[in-house]
């Protein structure tokens, strides 16, 4: 692999400075070389975005920095493409029109750090809300005090109502169980145009690692990010740390880490059934499934003292140990689980009333697919073959042997058979790895610490791909920290998906790539086009989706 | 006023996010699956505002929401409950002090406060997340079925007799030391 | 085929009979290990405020008052996030993670445990400054000669040091 990554770094020597260090090749470049060096990845190297970062440097460097972090899956390495942004009016090239996923991104440096995009196609705002931000607000710049509140002294809190035939869901709908707001421009039954209003969930995390919070307690806001993929969220900010720090956490923390990492897809994609099947009307699955995950829950209670939020990880290691009693307590409910889902889960997809409004609809084709940058079993339900547990090992996937389920559907259907799949690999791997764990001590001695030194963490989570990148600053506190969660890929996907559908099908498609919302909204908010129509009651729209 | 008083039969809940990392939520939608079962009480969770007796709040109420999360308690016909349900409702949680959340539910009630808009009766059930049965405890509080474990509790920690005299002892010992030292300045200078 | 996949779903369903726990009729004993209330024994407590620095929520918090002579270390509950990072820092051991969850409470006041722990006057300035628990623990590492110093605030320690500099100095010269 060392090879590879000094061939890559070779070829890219055209474009501007190479460095490299553990594996991450970063490459110094400047607007004119920009477009060339960004053709070049995505035909030569295959190469695939992840997402933009904007640094606020100017009191190393006196400027800013915008960094696009892209996968190389093949090689199984990571290239950051950085530029340097000036003081004075920031404003630098977008990379839109050649990669649509780059979309969300920049718009949210945009919003938080005021940088502009020359040449990105829309001015619309991701995150700000021009009615209750304060106009020059940039909370992500260093001069920003992370407790002024943005939100204006007289908000004013009559919400218009939308004009014309569009349908609004959300944002509190009986079908989410996360703030989100889609507008669905319809005509009699079909949509037409989708429109996605979100970042209802935005808390500022990013700001709160850099100033309040120093490296040992971020793995705890970490993990409440999201509520139902925190674990992965929290082990991929420690890979990241543990990469820029240069420390290598001892085999059994590794194990512990993937072991969990797998109850956590099983937990996740569990409820993702319930879910589905909930919002088809199918209340006997949704009951059903909810009830073989119950024994997944009481097992995490008694491996980590929590439901959710395990709280075991930290920085070199872990904090809680499986010993040998626990280990005969995880093979039993894996082989419980296995059991019952196995039993129930194709009676429940062979039934004629799941089978006609899952297949053919919510249909995502595979080049829409490339474009966005999709991730997860989203993108491997339409052929996609992509899963950072295979492309970009990490903790103890190495040890443990599991096929990645790739189907060529498309649709809703296909998703529900690659999740069905995963669960019973996932089910697999927790047995292997719970056989024979490694006897070695919990977490490294001492963290040494290094300044200024950046890192890149990559885990597999439920719903695709996430990437935590670091720069850590001064006394043991970060200097920069960006999130991108699968489901910030994910989403965008989903107004192509939706053109053309019944209206009454809009809830399952929505549902169908996993949504997760908090995870998403850590920036801005989305707005589309308008159409004009009669406004429709949220009652009569969950009515008809049943 | 005793929330007995005012539901004398089912309750009806609305669910409200705002802003939440999720856990809570689905924990509240665990409550109606079968290992917790909370419609044996007659609690179902509905759709609308406008149906609803209580609402269950997770979030640390963001910036974003606000409009919509006041609309949604003004909606709710009186008489009306609040339970507030994780640490971000109950305190702001890990962000209390982010620039884009208000922090919890006691911020909010300032607000409404501010503005002049009606207070709802507040429970508040802490955990991250809390534990579905907690959350049933929660609402058996409410309607005073169990009596309340939680109350605010002052412990004083006290200093043995011998630690007490030896601290003395040392400030005296150090006194006398500056004294005689201050006196051997004087002399010196003299 | 869809109406046999039914009634096989019916016969399971009715086969496996009823799961619910009747909670609150019967009590709910959490497992070994798991993370509740956080309890501060009193016997133990320093008052150094080292459970406040490491808490990533900020639920625990110290104040001073001069008027009591007494510091306050105070949990939040409604804010606690219950990760034990508390209990890890300790020095004393003095916080422990009960089993307790069942922890409603109509009032944001009950939410609150306050610890008092008694304070220690400065010899030269007479404001307190440590609290007698830690003031004690330290005195066990520090040789005998040394000890009077310790009940001396830092303003005033740095002060008496800088005149006794200045004064082996002009004996030197």
């Amino acid at each position: 692999m060392r090879s590879q990554v000094t061939e890559v770094a070779k070829k890219l020597k055209a474009f501007g400075e190479v460095y490299v260090r553990d594996g991450v090749v970063k490459v110094v470049t400047d607007e004119d070389r920009l477009k060339d060096l960004i053709l070049y990845m995505l035909q030569s190297l295959n190469a695939r975005l992840a997402t933009t970062v904007g640094v606020d440097t100017r009191v190393l460097t006196h400027n800013y920095r915008v960094i696009h972090i892209f996968s190389i899956d093949d090689l199984k390495i990571y290239v950051l493409v950085e530029l340097k942004v000036p003081k004075e009016r920031p404003a630098v090239r977008s990379i839109t029109p050649l990669i649509p996923g780059a979309d969300w991104s920049e718009r949210e440096v945009r919003d938080l750090l005021g940088i502009e995009f020359k040449g990105h196609p829309t001015k619309e705002y991701l995150i700000r809300r021009p009615k209750l931000w304060l106009e020059h607000a940039y909370p992500l710049r260093k001069d920003y005090p992370h407790s002024k509140k943005v939100l204006v002294p007289s908000p004013q809190y009559d919400i218009e109502p939308t004009k014309g035939f569009s349908v609004a869901i959300g944002p509190y709908h009986p079908a989410l169980h996360e703030p989100e707001h889609f507008e669905l421009v319809v005509d009699g039954e079909r949509i037409v145009e989708a429109r996605y209003c979100g970042f209802m969930v935005h808390r500022g995390i990013e700001k709160l690692g850099e100033s309040r919070l120093d490296i040992y307690q971020i793995p705890f806001i970490a993990e409440r990010i999201c509520g139902i993929c925190g674990f992965t969220h929290s082990v991929a900010y420690t890979q990241a740390v543990e990469s820029a720090l240069g420390i290598d956490p001892p085999e059994r923390a590794k194990y512990i880490r993937s072991i969990l990492l797998e109850i956590e897809r099983v937990h996740s994609h569990l409820l993702w059934f319930g879910v589905l099947f909930h919002v088809l009307g199918f209340d006997t699955g949704f009951m059903n499934v909810w009830r073989i995950r119950e024994p997944v829950m009481e097992l995490a209670e008694l491996l980590t003292g929590n439901r959710k939020t395990y709280g075991v990880n930290k920085v070199g290691g872990v904090r809680r140990d499986i010993d040998e009693s626990k280990v005969k307590k995880v093979k039993e409910v894996v082989n419980r689980v296995r059991k019952e889902f196995t039993e129930l889960i194709d009676k429940f997809l062979n039934l004629s009333e799941v089978i006609e409004r899952t297949k053919g609809v919510g249909v995502l084709e595979v080049s829409d697919a490339k474009k966005l940058c999709v991730v997860g079993p989203n993108a491997r339900a339409s052929s996609i073959d992509i899963d950072t547990r295979r492309d970009h090992p990490y903790a103890a996937y190495p040890n443990a042997e599991f096929k990645v389920p790739v189907s060529d559907g498309c649709d809703v259907y296909s998703r529900a058979l690659v999740r069905r799949d995963e669960i019973l690999e996932s089910l697999s791997i927790i047995e292997q790895l719970v056989s024979d764990l490694p006897k070695t001590p919990l977490s490294v001695e001492e963290v040494p610490f290094k300044e200024l030194s950046e890192g890149v963490g990559a885990t597999e989570a439920p719903r695709g791909e996430n990437v935590h990148y670091v720069i850590t600053g001064r006394s043991r506190k970060l200097f920069r920290w960006r999130v991108r969660a699968p489901s910030y890929a994910n989403i965008p996907s989903l107004l192509y998906m939706l053109r053309g559908q019944h209206l009454a099908d809009a809830p399952a498609i929505i549902a169908s790539i996993d949504p997760c919302f908090s995870c998403t909204d850590r920036v801005l908010v989305i707005n589309l086009r308008y159409g004009t129509k009669r406004y429709v009651t949220l009652r009569k729209l969950r009515s008809l989706g049943e | 006023m005793s929330i007995p008083k005012l539901f004398r039969r089912s309750l009806w809940v609305f669910h409200l996010n705002t802003g939440a990392c999720n856990a809570c939520d689905i924990e509240i939608l665990d409550l109606i699956t079968p290992y917790h079962d909370v419609e044996r009480f007659g609690i179902k969770l509905v759709g609308s505002p406008r149906h609803a007796d209580c609402i269950l709040l997770t979030g640390p109420i963001n910036v974003n929401t606000l409009p919509h999360v006041i609309k949604a308690i003004e909606a709710i016909p009186e008489p009306k409950v609040l339970i507030a349900i994780g640490s971000c409702a109950c305190g702001g949680g890990i962000w209390f002090d982010s620039y884009s959340t208000l922090g919890g539910v006691p911020n909010l009630i300032k607000y409404l406060k501010e503005h002049g808009l009606p207070i709802p009766n507040v429970i508040y059930v802490p955990g991250c997340p809390p534990k579905p049965e907690a959350m049933i405890y929660g609402i058996a509080v409410g309607w005073d079925l169990v009596r309340q474990k939680q109350v605010h509790e002052v412990k004083v920690v006290k200093v043995s007799e011998e630690g007490v005299k030896a601290i003395e002892g040392l400030s005296r010992e150090l006194k006398e030391s500056l004294e005689r030292f201050k006196r051997f300045l004087r002399g010196v200078k003299s | 085929m869809s109406s046999v996949g039914r009634l096989d779903i019916l016969k399971k369903a009715l086969g496996i009979g009823v799961v619910t726990r009747k909670y609150p009729y019967v009590r709910v004993e959490p497992p070994e290990g798991f993370r509740g209330k956080p309890i501060i024994d009193p016997d133990k407590c320093l008052g150094c405020g080292a459970c406040a620095e490491a808490c990533p929520p900020k639920a625990i918090s110290t104040e001073d008052s001069q008027e009591e002579g007494a510091r306050y270390v105070k949990i939040f509950y409604g804010r606690c996030i219950f990760c034990g990072m508390c209990a890890d820092v300790c020095p004393a051991n003095a916080i422990e993670l009960s089993k307790e969850f069942e922890l409603a409470s109509k009032e944001r006041n009950d939410l609150y445990l306050v610890i008092k722990v008694p304070m220690v006057k400065c010899s030269v300035c007479g404001k307190y400054f440590t609290t007698a628990p830690l003031l004690l623990k330290s005195l066990e590492n520090v040789p005998e000669h040394l000890r009077p110093i310790m009940t001396v605030c830092p303003e005033c320690k740095s002060k008496l040091s800088s005149r006794f500099t200045s004064f082996a100095r002009r004996v030197g010269s």
